[in-house]
């Protein structure tokens, strides 16, 4: 661990966590009092960010590959085996549900209904707080899901374009159709955009629910990582060597230039945006060329700050107050830093 | 209401070392890869019908001594992990990229599960995909070409066909409706190696007339006979097939002497010319063949003689997706003669041989 600017990112020295290989996914309790992460080790754990306690769950046989935590800080978790797990803060098993395919993707609906999407092989599932499990099939694999701002609708995005599926329906209220493959959806805080990251080095963004959309591309390749701003109104995109912020205030982003997030050493496997509050406009992002660098939210064409993790740093979250990063790499540490608003 | 907006950072990626068709306005197809050896992992592509072998054959790649970590990639087992392999199960899903253009079907499935396995902290020594006898080889090969990651990180070594001896004629001569592929034929069409098995089950005269027959269609590949699938795992592993550097090392010379059969049915044709090409115009050739043609091109490989070009240019393709690069520098006493081979459908020899001689030099 080292940098210029220690002051802004103070890395803990030892890692939170070891799970044997690349982090996949890191998540954040609501309340911050809780982390949780999976491994493509298949190992999942739930870490105590203030005394370092460490919950090993149940393994996802051949690899974890996500995790996420509801409102009421149950954590879900799915991997190669097909299995979305829910277990209780204290690790305490729920409920399972074993699907055919590779489980690649969670969501918890926003608010309080505890309904927890999720996307298994070419299945998408609603998962109901008492047990009841919907289960729509999609016309292909499907990659990524997210709900909308109100709860109302789970969006799933596949090869062919993303289906909206509500409670209770048996087919998908909605459909923006697009004859290519979608890998990564995210639905703006504002609740009035969403982005879907395209195999073919674009980004569609659409507008809910009119369905108008346009398309920012020329990237170099796949987008999976994709991040709104806490406001919703802008939108980073993580790319072979860079990322791209576009802002969708007044006309925008129609005709305009994005800003670029400059200092990337290799291709960016992870980023997010701070939480509302202080410091709202930063960036965190990490690095196949094994950093974690931090952006402020007015000059961005260098990091504030950045820290050599030693390891690509595969997967990264803020906590609920933005006042530290929890982040995972390619050897499978988990890792804890506090940042400077 | 589409916007098509430009972006910062980047375009198609560069073509720095382009000799041909390096204005080829079909860009997106054509690569130019610097020589560059690296430690990508390689990829073996198993094809063939249900029982000519292929079970057999992984089994023996997974069980025999070598001390590496293997990779398979399959639509059967289920996902098991065994000692020092993983078996991965695949549902073939094929996406088509660049709205439709038949050279960008690739493999969704596929790149999910490559991917996965290169995030991986231990990594495999070799990735097995093994297929059914009724998937469609190219959009496997095309992976390699049009996904950046796989590209980037795997090297597609060979695709490798297996067939019954005794069925394979049976399966050729089946009759398909118009306009639906015969899965026998494309698989041997794509094939680097054929491993013609269970010989012992047909007459000497019979496994003559097999080996005619896959000539007639592929007389690129190597053809390996084998009972229970005993290949040497050698002649089917590190074959290097889609490695430029060891394109056309197999002598094309015979290709010339093979029957020529001018109709629907796939063959192979082999060009030999010498000469000195000119670029211009053999950019502006080969942009309209691929343009026109590339549905009905499945392989093609070429060394070719560039003016002004004291290295080796060679090439090889799959459908319209093209490598190019320069190989090593020419012999002194060695002949700049251009070796071209295509294996597809409605192949026309002369007309090739027309339009290829009416890209060098002195064919003013």
């Amino acid at each position: 661990m080292s940098g210029l600017h220690v002051a802004r990112i103070a890395c803990r020295a030892e890692p939170l966590a070891e799970l044997g290989d690349r982090i996949a996914s890191v998540a954040w309790a609501s309340d911050g009092s809780a982390l949780a992460a999976g491994s493509l080790s298949g190992q999942v754990v739930i870490s105590d960010p203030t005394d370092g306690a460490v919950i090993e769950l149940a393994a996802h046989e051949l690899g974890a590959l996500t995790v996420a935590w509801s409102p009421d800080r149950r954590l879900a978790s799915g991997g190669q085996d097909g299995i979305v797990r829910i277990v209780d803060r204290t690790g305490e098993a729920l409920a399972e549900h074993k699907g055919s395919g590779w489980c690649e993707s969670l969501a918890w609906a926003p608010g309080g209904g505890g309904c927890l999407g999720a996307a298994v092989g070419a299945q998408v599932i609603l998962w109901h707080d008492g047990g009841q499990l919907e289960t729509h099939d999609a016309p292909s694999t499907v990659a990524s899901v997210a709900w909308s701002v109100d709860g109302r609708r789970l969006g799933a995005a596949a090869y062919g374009g993303i289906l909206w599926f509500e409670r209770g329906r048996a087919a998908p209220v909605s459909a923006f159709e697009w004859k290519g493959s979608l890998l990564a959806l995210s639905v703006s805080p504002s609740g009035k955009l969403v982005a879907v990251g395209t195999q073919e080095g674009s980004v569609r963004v659409h507008r809910l629910w009119t369905g108008d959309d346009l398309e920012m591309s020329g990237y170099t390749g796949r987008i999976t990582e994709l991040a709104w701003n806490s406001s919703g109104d802008v939108l980073s995109v993580g790319d072979a060597d860079s990322v791209t912020s576009w802002t969708f205030r007044g006309r925008g982003p129609a005709g305009s230039r994005p800003d670029v997030l400059g200092g990337h050493g290799g291709r960016v496997l992870s980023l997010a945006c701070a939480p509302s509050g202080r410091g709202a406009e930063r960036i965190i992002t990490g690095c196949a060329d094994g950093r974690l660098r931090l952006y402020s939210g007015t000059d961005r064409s260098a990091p504030l700050a950045e820290i050599d993790v030693g390891a690509a740093v595969a997967s990264l979250a803020w906590s609920p107050t933005g006042d530290s990063v929890a982040f995972g790499d390619a050897e499978g540490r988990l890792w804890l830093a506090e940042v400077a608003p | 209401m589409l916007l098509v907006l430009a972006v910062g950072p980047s375009g198609p990626s560069s073509r720095s070392e382009g000799v041909l068709v390096r204005d080829n306005n079909r860009s997106h197809n054509v690569r130019v890869t610097d020589q560059v050896q690296s430690s990508k992992v390689p990829v073996t592509v198993l094809t063939g019908f249900l029982g000519s072998g292929k079970t057999t054959l992984l089994n023996r790649i997974l069980n025999e001594e070598h001390g590496m970590r293997i990779a398979v990639i399959e639509n059967e087992f289920g996902e098991i992990g065994i000692d020092d392999a993983l078996v991965i199960d695949a549902q073939e899903e094929i996406f088509e990229m660049n709205n439709g253009c038949i050279c960008c079907t690739v493999r969704g499935d596929l790149i999910r599960i490559l991917g996965n396995l290169m995030s991986r902290r231990d990594r495999f020594d070799r990735i097995v995909i093994e297929t059914t006898g009724l998937a469609d080889p190219a959009p496997v090969a095309q992976t390699f070409f049009v996904d950046e990651r796989v590209r980037d990180e795997l090297d597609l070594d060979a695709i490798v066909t297996l067939v019954d001896a005794r069925h394979i004629v049976w399966h050729l001569d089946d009759e398909r409706p118009e306009e639906v592929e015969n899965e026998a034929i494309e698989q041997l069409a794509f094939a680097d190696r054929i491993v013609l098995n269970k010989t012992d089950l047909v007459s000497a005269d019979e496994l003559e007339h097999v080996v005619q027959r896959i000539r007639s269609i592929n007389a690129l590949a190597e053809i390996l006979p084998a009972t229970y699938a005993d290949v040497d795992l050698v002649e089917i592993l590190d074959v290097g097939a889609f490695d430029l550097g060891r394109v056309l090392e197999t002598d094309p010379m015979f290709l010339e002497d093979l029957d020529h059969q001018h109709d629907q049915s796939v063959t192979s044709v082999g060009l030999e010319i010498a000469g000195e090409v000119d670029e211009g115009r053999l950019n502006r050739w080969m942009s309209w063949l691929l343009a026109n043609q590339g549905v009905d091109i499945f392989r093609m490989k070429g060394i070719l003689a560039m003016e002004g070009v004291s290295d080796r240019v060679v090439f090889q393709g799959v459908h319209m997706l093209l490598d190019v690069e320069t190989d090593r520098p020419w012999g002194a006493g060695e002949e700049r003669i251009n070796r071209l081979v295509f294996i597809g459908r409605n192949l026309d020899r002369e007309a090739l041989r027309e339009q290829f001689s009416s890209c060098l030099v002195e064919a003013v």
